[in-house]
């Protein structure tokens, strides 16, 4: 019988990498690509401080199970991550957030090509 | 009063001077999107703010010298980060060129931040040219204009939509005439009123 911590992984990889997941694709800052699977959100609910209201903004996130992770980006590393036919960079916001429960949310940014 | 002028002045010397670079645009109380505001949509609004009037430089009858005080308020706002996406998105690209176009992103809060620095420059420069010293308005109606200050929002942006403000404060001093207006005199009120006298038609009556 597996232990608690195995089920958990688990269930973030029924969850995770289920039927809602979308392939990502992520460059390393040392030119590698790892192609994982994931669930993105593009937007989120933030509170506007000014007025208090509930307002939804732009703000991508894309959720990885950290044990299928061959590199963990670290805080401070610029990633490009390549996820539904739109190009992000990662690392120049935002640390990624990493769970105890064994998954890590990445905080990315819409790239534009240079004008 | 002259201020009115003067606000009006600047708002038309912006506006000819902008060259595609920014839009100037009127009061603008509502809350607005980042994306809005974006490349060449960076806004200008002109704003009066305060006025003060030193006693000892005005006469007791006649005009007044008029300290004026205008708030130059510019948006700039980025709503992506920037990079070589022809490199990145290239099945073929050398780790090399790779490594290189990722070092080479540019955050949108750096985007931001260059945009606004760019447009207090376009606007000092065209108000502070030796040929715009009269705003544009009759020579010798203003004594002196310069900015005195340039404030600009160092809060630390997270995320992809990134809003920069910067302000300029601008002094102008001017002779503000007492133009003696005694306002609008309101016309009189209409009362109309019925009278009903029985057997007898109904009469109208107005009153002035």
């Amino acid at each position: 019988m597996e232990n608690l911590r195995a089920a958990i992984d688990h269930d973030l990889q029924d969850g995770i990498e289920g039927e809602f997941a979308q392939a990502a694709t992520l460059l390393s800052p040392d030119g590698v690509r790892y192609t994982e699977r994931g669930i993105f959100s593009i937007t989120s609910k933030r509170i506007d401080p000014s007025t208090g209201e509930t307002v939804i903004v732009e703000a991508p996130v894309l959720t990885l199970r950290t044990s299928s992770l061959t590199r963990i980006p670290a805080a401070g590393e610029k990633w490009h991550v390549f996820v539904n036919s739109a190009h992000y960079v990662l690392g120049s916001d935002r640390a990624p957030e990493k769970s105890g429960i064994g998954f890590t949310r990445f905080y990315l940014q819409s790239l534009e090509a240079v004008e | 009063m002259r201020f009115q002028t003067v606000k009006s002045a600047l708002v038309g010397l912006l506006g000819d001077n902008a060259a595609g670079n920014f839009r100037v645009i009127g009061y603008r109380g509502q809350s607005h999107d980042a994306s809005e505001s974006t490349g060449d949509n960076r806004t200008v609004q002109v704003f009066y703010t305060s006025g003060d009037f030193p006693a000892s430089s005005s006469n007791r009858n006649g005009s007044k010298t008029h300290d004026m005080t205008f708030d130059i308020i510019l948006t700039a706002s980025s709503a992506a980060a920037s990079a070589d996406l022809a490199i990145l998105a290239n099945a073929d690209s050398t780790a090399r060129a790779l490594t290189n176009a990722i070092e080479n992103i540019q955050n949108a809060a750096e985007i931001a931040d260059n945009a606004i620095d760019e447009m207090i420059s376009l606007v000092w420069n065209v108000i502070m040219d030796a040929r715009n010293a009269n705003l544009g308005i009759t020579a010798f109606t203003l004594s002196s204009r310069k900015i005195e200050r340039i404030t600009k929002d160092a809060t630390p942006d997270k995320g992809g939509l990134v809003v920069k403000t910067a302000g300029l404060t601008l002094k102008v001093q001017a002779a503000e005439p007492v133009d003696g207006s005694t306002g609008v005199t309101a016309t009189g009120s209409v009362t109309n009123s019925e009278i009903k006298i029985s057997d007898d038609t109904v009469t109208s009556t107005g009153v002035v």
